[in-house]
């Protein structure tokens, strides 16, 4: 149990760094050239892929797990950052870069604490949905055990539901937390 | 000294585009330094574009790009090579709409020109002061400096924006129709700032208000469809223009 939560929070958080990085670059970096362009459809594959790669990938070891957390992860923390960046009045940006800011310090500094508390807020849930996806590998299987396939069901069942119930408890215990953070000030 | 002397800026030959339509076409315009020179003309009419051209943010929109030579103190502020940071501190431009920094006080919107710059100010509570009076906001933002900035009024906010420029000491400030959302009083409190914000930097404000061009500048130009129909001392244009597109504007035939 430690071990896995130790993988997945290890993957979830190399995620949420490159999907926020990677989304910090789109939102400011039209699709000017190749790079961008690709860079988007592979955020938009993968974003379209973790159900299946976590299925191929069967995420039982603790680098597995992590691997599959970082795949879960950092789409939907790219997605997220760009719009959310893209969603603060241009302005602001303009204001800063009037002042003689560079570019990467205007939005790291100026535009970033705009959208830093609805990002942050995306991020929990993000996690949310990892913890969704990853449940059952939180514990050891035993297919070949004593019990019978339609309690495994029924195990699995329940499984799925404390720990749909334990991530929102978790992100409502978080969200006024998460909604108070004002970094970079 | 006389004017053609104290020039702080001039364009020359300028041209600006936004992908292939020319917004400005082959404009000079000198601005005089310690002076107050008004843009006027109808809308769409190049006037804003110039205004970014001026201090390179008009470079920044997709696909913008201009041809010609913009000097600063007789530097072409348009030499390949040349860093555009630290040529707008030094040319600062007011927006038409107020635009503080909603997560910042009003304190930290006064220092934030320096500290986004990385320039930390021997006496950070002098600076506050001394910018804040010289946009006379200081007796009604002094006790409540630690306030979000987005709390204070639009014409309080446009204010503050021109204290925030005013703290890294810019040698030009342009203002993009600074009072065109702002109400009688608050346009008053701007003008009044103007005349006193020429005592140490070149002024050049952009105006859809004639009375306005007329109540606070030194020189003042006409544009028209992206081209400088006139420029010459306030005076002179308005009592005596030299083209008739000037006069019919001056007038209210068209605009």
């Amino acid at each position: 149990m430690v071990t896995s939560t130790f993988g997945v929070a290890l993957g979830g958080a190399a995620g949420v760094a490159l999907g926020f990085v990677l989304g910090m670059h789109l939102a400011r970096m039209p699709e000017r050239n190749r790079v961008e362009r690709w860079l988007r459809t592979v955020v938009c594959i993968a974003a379209g892929a973790p159900p299946l790669a976590f299925a191929l990938m069967m995420p039982y070891a603790t680098l597995q797990r992590a691997f599959a957390a970082l795949v879960l992860v950092f789409p939907l923390v790219t997605m997220m950052a760009e719009i959310l960046v893209r969603r603060v009045p241009r302005e602001v940006s303009d204001a800063a870069l009037a002042l003689g800011v560079p570019r990467w310090r205007a939005l790291l500094i100026a535009v970033l604490p705009c959208a830093w508390p609805q990002i942050a807020r995306g991020v929990a849930i993000v996690f949310t949905v990892v913890l969704f996806h990853l449940q059952g590998s939180f514990y050891e299987t035993d297919a070949g055990g004593s019990l019978g396939q339609t309690t495994q069901d029924a195990i699995t069942s329940l499984r799925l539901l404390v720990w749909t119930i334990a991530s929102l408890a978790l992100y409502a215990l978080l969200r006024p937390f998460l909604s108070s953070l004002k970094l970079f000030r | 000294m006389n004017d053609a002397a104290r020039v702080k800026m001039h364009a020359r030959g300028l041209h600006a585009f936004y992908g292939r339509k020319e917004a400005l076409c082959n404009v000079t315009l000198p601005i005089i330094d310690k002076r107050v020179t008004a843009i006027i003309g109808p809308s769409e009419c190049g006037k804003s574009t110039f205004v970014r051209c001026l201090n390179r943010m008009h470079e920044l929109g997709e696909g913008a790009s201009v041809r010609g030579e913009v000097l600063l103190n007789g530097s072409d502020i348009y030499a390949s090579g040349l860093d555009p940071a630290p040529l707008r501190r030094r040319v600062g431009l007011i927006a038409k709409r107020p635009n503080v920094f909603p997560t910042m006080n009003v304190r930290e919107n006064v220092l934030s020109g320096l500290r986004l710059n990385g320039i930390v100010p021997a006496d950070s509570d002098e600076v506050v002061e001394r910018c804040l009076k010289r946009v006379s906001l200081w007796i009604d933002t002094k006790d409540r400096l630690l306030e979000p900035a987005v709390s204070l009024s639009i014409g309080e906010q446009q204010r503050l924006c021109i204290a925030r420029t005013l703290a890294l000491e810019p040698e030009v400030i342009l203002m993009d129709e600074p009072c065109s959302l702002l109400d009688p009083i608050a346009t008053a409190k701007i003008e009044d700032l103007l005349r006193d914000l020429c005592d140490t930097c070149a002024v050049l404000v952009v105006t859809h208000s004639v009375q306005q061009a007329a109540r606070v500048s030194d020189f003042a130009a006409f544009f028209l469809l992206g081209a400088l129909v006139e420029y010459s001392d306030t005076d002179t244009l308005f009592t005596k223009p030299g083209d008739a597109r000037t006069e019919d504007y001056l007038t209210g035939r068209f605009g």
